[in-house]
């Protein structure tokens, strides 16, 4: 018998696999003769000693029967696990009603701005362009702190 | 557990959750090992339990008892664990380039929980042994060897042809000695 095939039938016997009464006895022999083939069949033995000595059963964390038992509850419904990365103000935001407003709110604020950038009247710019106590004729000529100053305590 | 059966499992699909409870009681054990073993994680394997858990409750009404709830069993729960293997892997495989030898020995950051009177000596030459195979073959080598599954039953859980079983046992075994191999050729 091949060395080849000797390890091949060891394997088999292994993981239980059926090998004839002859073969078996022709493994035998060679192995009787062969001091690397009994080499493997020992490794083998030390692998299956150590899948013999772990156990097929292990108890889980009792926290998975609670989750379980959690999930059977009457009226459960099974939520995907999403991490609450914005708190209160995420679940403000998930209310349909207030990112309309928001929404709503933003498109008005860009509408006005739009507005009065090209018309130069009302809103921010149009204040800042007609008041005469930050204009830049007088921040050219007493500087700019100056001009602010006058304008916050006028 | 096989005795009454029948009855505890019409129970637990009643809604009865103690009957349920019973269920669990006695598959968990098998179900968190194999999930463990084939997963090397124990967040992996306790997800996989809940989910196979699950599973069993949503189909308790179709199931008779006529086959063995235990291969049904093993079924979902390697089919689970497979599935937590791969999306590990997958995982892995965004973040780095890596083979697939080197992903399955990074797969699990803990050392495995062995269960009790198990020396860790031996838990952590199986770890060892384990982390040398892909997900499949893992599969079939603990349902053999650990679990003590027939071919037969292999084949029903995993849903392959029996030659299938013995080939993918024999390049576990080819593996785990190219990698005993390595390893005393490392500490020559």
């Amino acid at each position: 018998m091949q060395c080849k095939k000797a390890r091949e039938l060891l394997g088999d016997l292994s993981d239980g696999w059926p090998v004839e009464a002859s073969l078996q006895e022709e493994l035998r022999s060679h192995i009787a003769g062969c001091a690397d083939c009994a080499r493997y069949r020992a490794q083998l033995e030390r692998f299956d000693a150590v899948f013999r000595a772990a156990p097929a059963v292990i108890q889980p964390p009792e926290a998975v029967w609670e989750k379980i038992r959690e999930a059977l509850s009457p009226g459960f419904v099974l939520q995907p696990q999403v991490p609450d990365v914005l708190g209160w103000l995420g679940n403000l935001l998930r209310q349909p009603a207030f990112a309309g407003m928001i929404v709503m709110a933003f498109f008005g604020f860009m509408l006005v701005a739009v507005v009065t950038r090209f018309t130069g009247q009302g809103g921010f710019a149009g204040k800042a362009a007609t008041n005469e106590w930050i204009n830049e004729d007088y921040a050219t000529v007493y500087g700019f702190d100056t001009a602010l100053e006058r304008y916050l305590y006028r | 557990m096989e005795e009454g059966l029948s009855e505890t499992i019409e129970q637990a699909a009643a809604g009865d959750v103690a009957a349920f409870e019973a269920i669990y009681r006695n598959l968990a054990g098998f179900v968190y090992a194999v999930a463990l073993r084939t997963t090397r994680n124990e967040q992996d394997a306790q997800e996989v339990t809940q989910d196979v858990f699950m599973k069993l409750h949503q189909n308790l009404k179709d199931f008779r008892g006529e086959s063995s709830l235990r291969t049904w069993v093993y079924r979902i729960t390697v089919n689970e664990a497979l599935n937590a293997c791969r999306a590990r892997n997958r995982h892995f495989r965004k973040r780095v380039e890596m083979d697939e030898q080197t992903l399955e020995q990074q797969v699990d950051p803990h050392t495995l929980e062995a269960g009790p009177d198990v020396e860790p000596g031996v838990t952590r030459q199986l770890d060892k042994y384990l982390a040398v195979l892909n997900p499949d073959q893992r599969a079939c080598l603990i349902l053999r060897k650990i679990q003590g599954l027939s071919y037969e039953e292999i084949a029903a859980a995993l849903n392959i042809p029996i030659n299938t079983v013995r080939s993918r046992l024999k390049r576990a075994r080819e593996a785990l000695f190219d990698a005993n191999k390595k390893e005393q050729d490392d500490a020559v």
